[in-house]
């Protein structure tokens, strides 16, 4: 027991890079044999999630199934990694949305061997960013999540792919060199020099002032990622030209590494810097909220709605941690996992639309509900979800981040209250204008989900309400997580 | 101790040297007298010399000795026997490029070898340096092999250039080094690097006139390590020169010349406020400029070339954050030059490798040179396509690779030496280079093939496969697992 415990979150970080590496080295003319081994190396950090989601001791609390390896010594740099209840939900969640995208690319055709073994090294960072408790490690393993975007979307993108993928790579490297600065002026500050996440938290007193500059390098550097305004650029274009799966992976969890960023690093670790540019934060993630979704009303092309709603919903996210209380923050961490299943559901749908109709442009599609009505419902579904409707995993999560800021900055709460009735205007356009209406009969072979698709949309959707019916378990689980932070109460 | 004795001492200190130095010799008589149109022996016998320099360089350097040879003019320390592995490991990777590329490319002659050998033994003795006059021999051993190397393709225009123009600007260089090592002389007294140290930590007056003095030293030596303004050259002659030689001029000169650097700015430690201003200046400007300038290159040989000058701005970031001075009569190295080290083994990998696969694509009918060749190549030649996509990444600082973890280590010195603006200045200008490293990959990744694919007979490129093979090895195993240089690096600990 003693081993699993220890060793478990390594093999959810290994399993999808072994796999990775024994497609590199697998015949490309497998077809079958790669696609299983990609569905095996990603599927089974479910089972592992979910076994540490119910291994996780709540009466204990803190971080568990720790495991702490020298690395290199003369710096300090050491293999920590550890999770707790905000780690869990978002390992959790990356191991549903990979498991999907493997699912959603089961048809991929041109160099699906190289596609396959990118997007697992892609989602083996990303584990390793939710699971390190070593500054070192965590900054590389996000290097590691962001870097195999630039081919997955230049390769296998659609559009101005190669614009896209470079815009996307220069982006979020230029924030990594601010987090990577943060990160070092940690160490050299630390009495300690140590780049342990547990021991600068309890012991790194930073002072005032440091803590004001550094946490906004980090919010800078993080930022990037999370989508905040006006350096969300990036993220329209990059998801709009990438593949299905990298959308989905893109929009539903390596957006969330950079909100969790800001979170774990910045707000656990510099507590008074956060304090100092929480209406800041907060004013940001208004514009986001109210930018996002009047932007995606302006859209008509399917993709770039969606990819919009991210930017809107990634403020709801910054909002909670903004209101820097308990109940905001889980609320954050609530909408990371709702807005990743709910993401990861449009863009499945919004690649199979694609794939069967041959166009993004919403003006040119109508009625598309008597050809595919799984996938009508599954969008239903998850556009419910999106504007927060009660008995959907999005009406507990942003309940709740309104909820906390209304204590913060009521202003603010108010403002972006707003965002909730224009994200109800675009997604009942898009529901409206793709699958109701009359039905053109240019797209008579239009076919519904099928087989794995299936799988991988209803899982999904059903989650969204499996979750908003009942939240208590991730709720609980989550604060139980919040006890490391300094927050107001 | 007695005169035999000493000798004796000091010529087995020196071995890695001498050992390159006798090989080449044995290279240019066989070459001429015994084995004559054989030349791919020659390669065979340099290969085999410089192993063996790299093996005794290592013994030397777990032996964890440190000696100063010939009356203190050269110094055994791990700074020393960490730069003579750089360059010796450069020196293997090189001879194994060139035994192909020379093939290949129909100039199969035999002094291409022994001048490589002497010219890393110049360098090695740049790095062995005590004295200001040893240093001045080990920049112009090197150098001077390297003018001639440049133009080794004597049929061809650009290569005659790049020759002449590498000769007239490192001419003019060594005479600005030669003069500050005159005013050091005149303000100091002696050119004894230990000597000089000791002066100034007695006390630390600064002078006009060695504040000039160390100035044209900096000059001198920044042609060598082609930091900007000092420039201009590099381009052209890394175009120009066959690209195994300009493999081997980035990685050997580079390393000889940021050795020659650290040895000069530890001795004259005490009076850093003379000379920091102007370091700091230098690598903002070659960082900034070597990067900005390498956007725009189409000749992936020139792209290399900037993207080389870029580099020896990191390592002046490093160089900047040094700190540590002879103490008990034996050198310490701080944080900078450890992670100095770190990195230009780091770079002599990456930029090997990278040059070496434009070696490996190499045939007698067509240099791959230009954007445009490497079109498609991930089609048409899976494995040059995909090492050099990762040596791009690893000289772009992108984990799990060597390149990486050095910008990582020069960060963390820069940092613990308050040279925080350099950081963030180091950290901006590595995004810009991340653009065209990935150029390079997008095009061999994302486009198409241009024109009928190669049709002429497979050579005979074993010997360049297995440099880029080691290359890649070097750059990934000490990327992920840097823990295994820690013998060797221990000597820098202290």
């Amino acid at each position: 027991m003693s081993f699993l415990n220890q060793n478990i979150l390594t093999w959810i970080v290994l399993s999808p890079f072994i796999a990775a590496l024994l497609l590199i080295i697998t015949p490309p003319n497998r077809g079958a044999l790669i696609r299983w081994i990609a569905l095996l190396g990603a599927g089974l950090t479910l089972p592992l999630s979910i076994l540490v989601a119910i291994l996780y001791n709540r009466q204990q609390g803190g971080f568990q199934f720790q495991r702490d390896v020298p690395w290199i010594n003369s710096l300090g740099i050491q293999y920590h990694v550890g999770v707790d209840g905000i780690s869990v939900v978002l390992v959790l969640l990356t191991a549903i949305i990979i498991t999907a995208g493997v699912f959603a690319s089961w048809r991929v055709q041109n160099r699906t061997k190289e596609f396959l073994a990118l997007l697992l090294f892609l989602v083996s960072g990303v584990f390793g960013v939710f699971v390190s408790l070593d500054l070192f490690f965590f900054f590389l393993f996000y290097e590691i999540a962001v870097l195999p975007m630039y081919l997955l979307i230049g390769i296998w993108g659609t559009g101005r792919k190669e614009y896209s993928a470079m815009k996307l790579t220069l982006y979020l490297l230029f924030g990594s060199a601010f987090i990577l600065v943060g990160i070092l002026s940690l160490y050299f500050v630390s009495p300690q020099h140590t780049f342990d996440l547990l021991t600068l938290q309890r012991s790194g007193r930073f002072s005032y002032a440091f803590q004001r500059i550094i946490f906004l390098a980090f919010y800078i550097g993080f930022g990037i990622l999370a989508g905040i305004w006006p350096l969300h650029t990036w993220s329209p274009d990059g998801h709009a030209s990438a593949p299905t799966a990298v959308s989905m992976l893109h929009a539903g969890v390596l957006m969330k590494l950079g909100a969790y960023g800001i979170l774990r690093v910045g707000v656990g670790l510099l507590p008074g810097g956060a304090h100092t540019w929480a209406f800041l934060m907060g004013a940001i993630a208004t514009i986001n909220i109210l930018y996002g979704a009047f932007s995606a009303m302006g859209q008509t092309d399917f993709k770039y709605v969606v990819a919009y709603s991210s930017v809107s919903h990634m403020g709801v996210v910054m909002l909670g941690i903004a209101s820097l209380n308990p109940v905001g923050v889980n609320g954050a961490v609530m909408q990371m996992f709702s807005h990743g299943i709910m993401t990861g559901l449009f863009f499945a749908v919004v690649g199979l639309v694609y794939e069967k109709s041959h166009t993004r442009d919403i003006l040119k599609m109508g009625g598309f509900a008597k050809r595919m009505p799984g996938v009508a419902v599954a969008m239903t579904i998850g556009g419910l979800a999106s504007f927060g409707l009660p008995a959907t995993s999005g009406f507990i999560a942003e309940f709740m981040v309104f909820w906390g800021m209304w204590h913060t900055f009521p202003v603010l709460a108010a403002l972006s209250v707003i965002g909730i009735v224009l994200t109800a205007v675009y997604v009942l356009r898009i529901l409206q204008k793709i699958f109701l209406g009359p039905f053109t009969e240019q797209y008579h072979d239009l076919a519904d989900a099928q087989k794995t698709e299936w799988v991988a949309i209803t899982a999904l959707a059903a989650l969204l309400i499996l979750v908003g019916v009942m939240p208590s378990p991730l709720v609980n689980l989550i604060r139980l997580g919040l006890h490391g932070f300094h927050l107001n109460i | 101790m007695n005169g035999a004795s000493h000798i004796a001492s000091s010529l087995s200190a020196i071995l890695p040297i001498l050992i390159l130095m006798g090989t080449a010799c044995v290279a240019l008589m066989g070459d001429v007298f015994i084995w004559k149109r054989q030349r791919a022996l020659t390669g065979i016998v340099a290969l085999i010399g410089s192993v063996w320099a790299l093996v005794v360089n290592l013994q030397q350097i777990l032996g964890y000795g440190s000696s100063e040879p010939f009356s203190g003019s050269l110094v055994y320390d791990s700074l020393s026997q960490t730069t003579s592995l750089v360059l010796l490991i450069a020196t293997v990777l090189s001879v194994l490029l060139a035994i192909t590329y020379l093939r290949n490319r129909g100039l199969e002659l035999g002094e291409y070898h022994v001048l490589l050998l002497f010219s890393a033994s110049g360098a090695m003795l740049m790095g062995a340096a005590n004295d200001l006059i040893m240093l001045f021999i080990g920049i112009e051993v090197l150098s001077v092999a390297l003018y001639v190397l440049a133009g080794i393709a004597r049929t061809e225009e650009r290569s005659e250039e790049a020759a002449i123009k590498y000769f007239l600007l490192g001419a003019f260089a060594s005479g600005f080094l030669l003069y500050g090592i005159a005013l050091v002389y005149g303000a100091t007294g002696t050119t004894n690097l230990q000597q000089i140290n000791h002066l100034f930590s007695a006390k630390a007056s600064i002078t006009p006139i060695l504040v000039a003095g160390i100035g044209l030293l900096i000059v001198g030596l920044g042609f060598k390590a082609a930091l900007v303004p000092f420039h201009q050259w590099t381009p052209d002659v890394y175009e120009g020169a066959p690209t195994s030689v300009t493999a081997f001029m980035a990685a050997a000169a580079k390393v000889g010349a940021f050795a020659a650097f650290l040895r000069i700015m530890n001795a004259f430690m005490p009076v850093q406020p003379a000379w920091i201003t102007a370091i700091q200046v230098l690598a903002i400007l070659t960082m900034v400029f070597g990067n900005l300038l390498a956007v725009v290159q189409d000749n992936v040989k020139r792209m290399l070339a900037y993207s080389s000058i870029a580099h020896a701005g990191y390592v002046l970031v490093a160089v900047a954050s040094t700190g540590m001075i002879y103490r008990h009569a034996v050198l310490y190295l701080s944080q900078g030059d450890r992670a100095a080290m770190f990195y230009l083994l780091a770079y002599v990998f990456m930029t090997v490798g990278a040059f070496g696969v434009l070696v490996l694509l190499s045939r007698s009918g067509k240099d791959y040179q230009t954007m445009n060749d490497l079109k498609g190549l991930a089609r048409t030649h899976p494995f040059a396509a995909y090492t050099m996509m990762f040596f791009m990444l690893s000289l772009g600082g992108i984990p799990p690779t060597m390149g990486f973890l050095g910008k990582w280590l020069i960060f963390n010195a820069a940092i613990s030496a308050h040279q925080v603006t350099l950081a963030i200045v180091m950290a901006l200008a590595s995004v810009v280079g991340i653009y065209y490293y990935l150029r390079v990959v997008w095009m061999m990744c994302f486009q198409e093939p241009e024109g009928a694919p190669a049709t002429e007979h497979p050579v005979n490129d074993w010997a360049a496969r297995w440099s880029v093979i080691v290359s890649l090895a070097g750059t990934l195993m000490f990327g992920v697992l840097p823990a295994l240089l820690s013998p060797i690096m221990t000597g820098l600990y202290h």
